[in-house]
């Protein structure tokens, strides 16, 4: 008996020890609440409108070509649209009361944390500006991997965190409403904003989709021609990678909301942001 | 975790008390070498052999026939670099527990973890050869072996064990009790043992390690005709894993062992893949000795085994991985070609800032959890789904077999054995949602599907059941603890019967093996998946694509086996040995995409295998010698993997048939008794394993449900992460109750797991790897760098209060050759982007060929053992 006490003590002795000090390593986490993307130490010291940045860089623009910021300036500007709905990628649209100008980043899904109404205050020391199709984009310069065309390109997100800082909350109220388009919209000072067109889509036949995969150029996209009602056309622009891109062309008289990208001097094409975009109105 | 634990360690405790009486005879412990070696080790397995390391998919193979010098050493010798025997699957070893086969009817495999610390358990092993015939099965061609659970098998007495180690583990306490075998025939044993590393003491970081393990067997003989016994034992285990990465990455961390699996949250080290893995199991063993020459052996196992595994993914948002290909520099530029047109000087800026961004600090190179639930709650404000979350996998398996064996001497030279086996298996396969990480829900659609069909489509949700028209409606959120994805049940019933037959006659010891089976498999789907929605057929049938019982699959199989062993005197011996089987493929390759739908792979047929095997072995007073030449050809065979297809966006399910490979080696072991106490030990083996056809394939992307067939030139591809050729020297010296060994090992031709779809007919002409002939230019298998690995270990035997306490010090890659590449895979990733239109785009900088995924040994490791037995 005495043989078999000593072992069961020293078992028992075991068991416990061991049911006490396991613990779960892997166990319930606490939720992170304060951690922020941006660079919240960005005080505000030598903000520049966009329009006076765009007229110091048109040359840039205008080229199609980029420059380097190097003066120590930001912008303070609000966010008017985001990358919801895959349709604008990897960027997004600010203005402020000069004008718009977009912001190019190598992030996808931007729209969890950037949404429209926040506003913004951004170094742009560092930075590059350039045009795309003369499109005024804020970025970092690339190389066309298919033509190998030089030009503005995305700064990466871990610059962006670094450059930006976010005021205060999203407030969607004080993004404008869209304005109605026209073809004969002044491209230097529309572009990038959001409008709305009426009208109806010229190809549309009941079956035909936004963006059939064996129509996209070399930039993944499809352009749809869009009979305006007041007069004139204008393409409508979609990606194959949009999650609404396999939407069916109402045949009907239709609103198209989006934003209004100039390309080069010659054309407008209107990027809708998400499928809640069109509405149909017959 | 902690409740299983508190549990257990009661039940335990309380076990010893119905034992108090008779007085148990202590084992004192013996010296020879195989004793030392087992009691001084004080494990059987290494880590690696657990089939526990760095997420591999495969578990090792061991085969531990004592009556080969090499078999017997290679197992435990070679396992630092997780070493396969012969590079077969470990389907091919089959692993009984007295006499009931315990193999996962789904995969084949045996996962060793689940007895892993149950060190003394587990020494008691009957194991056998290709060509030699057992006691308990017609042998697999990667050997059996059968476990002896019995009570009285175990040792009297009492030991503990205390280790300390820098390896998958820090500390480990093991107690294990006999009671012999009493005079009123009772016996009595068990062993618990306990498992531990943190995330600050574990060799890899951001790994760790809390098993606790126990074993409990109780045995009732009624003199020398009845026995029964009754054995419990379970391993309650959690443990965080180990990723492979690319060289770029362990370049820019100066750590082979980084580790891209853990991130910081709040400050704190958190792992992103974490097993939770629990398998109770009982077994009854009821041995009847007919007469002198004739015994039954029946045993009765159950199972529940619940296995989780954790995984950080997302939603339509960034990869959160931190060594995802655009987060390296080299996708910046192209560091393969210096002349690319398109490293220019930016291209070099953005080089050099990804790399002063990798380099600055850890945290960089590791997942930033921080931001993952800023971005989540940025959804919170929009009603939106979870961009970030983990979610478990959960492989769960409720499991009852028997095994029965009659085995009859009919006289000293004849044998006979007949034996039964049954098995019913239900794997229960779902995923659930973990943490949310900040979200408040999510809905059950799939969102590779998104894309391909808009979001209001049913197509896109994985159950239709609970659809009621809005895809992301209130009524359908999900939250912790839901299941999404997938939910199924896979059925695996089968019985077999085998038989053995014996004779020696003259200098021959022969034997001829069969056995016949019958299985039969379903699937039972819980979800009725958009894409394989359930329909009714034009006779009013309802047509259950993804939701309930699937057809059954029924097979046929069985086959034979020879050999014979020829004592040509004074120690010399020829062997030789052949067999041809069919066996029926397992569940887990049996349907196109079990994720998704009911359907079984076209041309599923039984695998066929012929084996051969020729054989010399001499042991004299000095020499202990085995050289082995095997050769084993198999054809139509079945191949499942699933992935991420880049070229067609979509995650893919593939399944390969028609698989036909050759493995042939060959094996030499020998152990030179120089003197009573000095052995010197060598071994090597250099291996063929290969395809030796090209493989159809049927793939399924998750985004579509048209399967697609193609031709993978995969001919020549070879079995990975395990060396074709090894060679090691060892050398043994005892004296005075200290031994000594050293093993010096050189590892080479270690091929990493190949890429199937990188060698599609689809993926070739894509890439345009079309020779001028027009046949295709199929990359080559990458490969590992061999290297030389040196191990050693030193031990003594002490007598305290007349009780041995044997002290050993295992010492591991003592030259802390960290170059040495163990294994891992090729990323299925193309060097180009890929239209929705298939179209090929433009030309990556990064280099996936370039950048296989890889593992390395740790470097210099050590285990310290201590145990006391009394």
């Amino acid at each position: 008996m005495r043989n078999y006490m000593k072992y069961l003590c020293g078992l028992c002795l075991l068991c416990v020890l061991c049911g006490v000090s396991v613990s779960c390593q892997d166990g319930d986490w606490e939720p992170v609440t304060n951690y922020t993307l941006w660079n919240d130490t960005i005080q505000e010291r030598n903000v520049v409108t966009i329009g006076s940045l765009k007229q110091k860089y048109k040359t840039a623009i205008s080229n199609s070509s980029y420059a380097k910021i190097e003066d120590d300036v930001q912008i303070k500007a609000l966010v008017t649209v985001n990358d919801e709905g895959g349709n604008i990628s990897q960027q997004i649209v600010v203005k402020d009361e000069s004008g718009y100008i977009i912001i190019g980043v190598t992030e996808n899904s931007m729209y969890s944390y950037v949404k429209p109404g926040q506003l913004i205050l951004m170094n742009l020391k560092g930075l590059y500006i350039g045009g795309y199709g003369k499109n005024a984009q804020i970025g970092y310069p690339g190389k066309s991997s298919t033509s190998g065309a030089e030009r503005i390109g995305r700064m990466t997100r871990y610059d962006w965190y670094d450059h930006v800082n976010f005021l205060g909350t999203p407030d969607k109220t004080l993004v404008p409403a869209a304005i109605e388009f026209k073809p004969s919209l002044d491209k230097d000072t529309y572009s990038d904003y959001l409008v709305y067109v009426e009208g109806t889509f010229a190809d549309a036949d009941g079956e035909a989709i936004l963006a059939p995969v064996n129509m996209a150029d070399a930039g993944n996209s499809v352009n749809r021609t869009f009979k305006i009602a007041s007069g004139g056309t204008v393409d409508i622009r979609t990606s194959t990678y949009a999650d609404f891109y396999k939407m069916v062309m109402p045949t009907g008289r239709v609103r198209v909301y989006g934003v209004a990208i100039r390309y080069q001097d010659s054309s407008w094409q209107i990027q809708m942001r998400t499928g809640d975009d069109l509405v149909i109105l017959e | 975790m902690t409740k299983k634990l508190t549990l257990v360690a009661l039940f335990f405790g309380m076990a010893p008390l119905g034992f108090a009486q008779d007085k148990p005879t202590v084992d004192t412990g013996s010296t020879d070498d195989a004793s030392l070696r087992q009691d001084n080790a004080a494990f059987v397995f290494t880590e690696s052999q657990l089939g526990e390391n760095d997420d591999v998919t495969q578990n090792v193979i061991m085969v531990n026939s004592a009556n080969n010098v090499y078999t017997s050493n290679v197992g435990y010798l070679f396992s630092p670099v997780r070493y396969k025997y012969r590079a077969y699957n470990s389907r091919f070893n089959d692993i009984y527990f007295n006499g009931v086969q315990v193999n996962n009817s789904e995969n084949g495999q045996f996962n060793y973890s689940t007895i892993g610390g149950m060190n003394d358990a587990t020494r008691n092993i009957d194991a056998s050869g290709v060509f030699e015939a057992n006691t308990f099965s017609m042998s697999n061609i990667g050997g059996s072996s059968n476990y002896n659970f019995r009570a009285s098998s175990l040792p009297a007495g009492h030991k503990v064990t205390l280790s300390g180690a820098n390896r998958n583990y820090t500390l480990r306490a093991m107690y294990t009790f006999g009671s012999g075998v009493t005079k009123r025939g009772w016996a009595f044993g068990g062993t618990i043992g306990y498992r531990w590393a943190n995330m600050q003491t574990a060799a890899v970081e951001g790994t760790f390690y809390n098993s606790l393990s126990y074993f409990l067997s109780l045995q009732k003989m009624w003199g020398d005709r009845h026995s029964l016994n009754l054995a419990t034992w379970g391993n309650p285990t959690e443990r965080a894993q180990q990723g492979a990465s690319t060289d770029e990455a362990y370049w820019l961390a100066n750590d082979r062992q980084y580790n891209p699996y853990w991130g910081y949250q709040d400050g704190k080290k958190r792992a992103s893949r974490v097993v939770n893995n629990y398998e109770p199991t009982a077994l009854l063993t009821w041995d009847y000795n007919i007469n002198d020459r004739m015994k039954l052996t029946t045993s009765l196992i159950g199972k529940y085994a619940m296995y989780s595994s954790t995984k950080l993914n997302y939603n339509d948002a960034q990869n959160p991985a931190p060594d995802y290909w655009k987060n390296f520099p080299s996708n910046y530029y192209d560091v393969w070609d210096p002349d690319n047109s398109r490293n220019w000087q930016y291209a070099q800026e953005s080089w050099q800032d990804a790399y002063d961004f990798w380099t600055a600090s850890k945290a960089n190179r590791q997942i930033n959890f921080d931001e993952l639930y800023a971005k989540n709650y940025g959804l919170n404000a929009d009603q939106k789904d979870a961009a970030y979350f983990i979610q478990a996998k959960h492989n769960n398996h409720i499991m009852a077999g028997l095994g029965s064996t009659f085995d009859w001497s009919i006289d000293k030279d004849t044998k006979w054995k007949l034996g039964l086996q049954l098995g019913n298996n239900v794997g229960q396969h779902y995923q659930t949602i973990d943490d949310l990480m900040g979200a408040e829900y999510m809905h059950n659609v799939n969102n590779y599907a998104i894309g391909t069909y808009l979001p209001s489509d049913p197509r896109v949700q994985y159950d239709l059941r609970h659809y009621d028209g809005n895809p992301y409606s209130e009524a359908n959120r999900l939250r912790v603890g839901d299941r999404y994805g997938f939910d199924y049940n896979l059925w695996m019933q089968r019985a077999s019967l085998w038989t053995t037959f014996t004779r020696d006659k003259g200098i021959s010891h022969n034997f001829i093996s069969a056995r016949i089976g019958g299985q039969q498999i379903w699937r039972d789907g819980k979800m009725n998946n958009g894409i394989f929605a359930n329909y009714t057929d034009a006779n009013g049938c309802e047509v259950k694509l993804s939701y309930g019982k699937s057809q059954k699959a029924r097979f046929l199989d069985g086959g034979f086996k020879m050999g014979t062993n020829l004592n040509l005197g004074k120690g010399n011996a020829l062997s030789f040995g052949v067999g041809y089987e069919a066996r029926a493929p397992h569940a887990n390759v049996a349907f196109v995409s079990p994720e998704q739908n009911n359907n079984f792979v076209s041309d599923l047929v039984n695998e066929k295998i012929f084996s051969s095997e020729i054989g010399y072995a001499l042991n004299n007073r000095w020499l202990q010698m085995n050289l082995t030449a095997y050769y084993t050809h198999t054809y139509d065979g079945t191949e499942w993997q699933n992935f991420y297809n880049d070229d067609e966006n979509s995650f893919t399910y593939n399944s390969l048939t028609g698989v036909q490979k050759d493995y042939y080696g060959v094996e030499l072991g020998m152990k030179f008794k120089v003197t009573s106490n000095f052995n010197i030990n060598l071994l090597g083996s250099f291996a063929e394993a290969k395809y030796t056809k090209n493989t159809d394939v049927v793939y399924l992307l998750s985004n579509a449900g048209i399967p697609q067939q193609d031709v993978c030139y995969n001919k020549g591809m070879r079995e990975s992460g395990t060396p074709l050729a090894a060679v090691s020297l060892g050398l043994r010296y005892s004296v005075k109750g200290w031994y000594f060994n050293l093993n010096g090992n050189y590892y080479d031709r270690i091929y990493l797991s190949y890429s199937p779809n990188m060698r599609y007919t689809k993926n070739l002409s894509s890439a345009n790897k079309i020779n001028a002939d027009g046949s295709y230019n199929v990359p080559e298998q990458a490969k590992s760098n061999g290297g030389f690995m040196l191990d050693g270990s030193i031990g003594h035997t002490f007598r305290v209060a007349h009780h041995p306490l044997n002290v050993n010090l295992m010492v591991t890659n003592i030259t802390n050759n960290r170059k040495l590449c163990t294994g891992g895979y090729e990323q299925s990733r193309s060097n180009y982007s890929t239209n929705k239109n298939g179209q090929t785009g433009s030309e990556r900088l990064y280099d996936f060929v370039q950048n296989p995924k890889k593992f390395y040994a740790q470097g210099i490791n050590f285990m310290l053992n201590v145990n006391y037995r009394f």
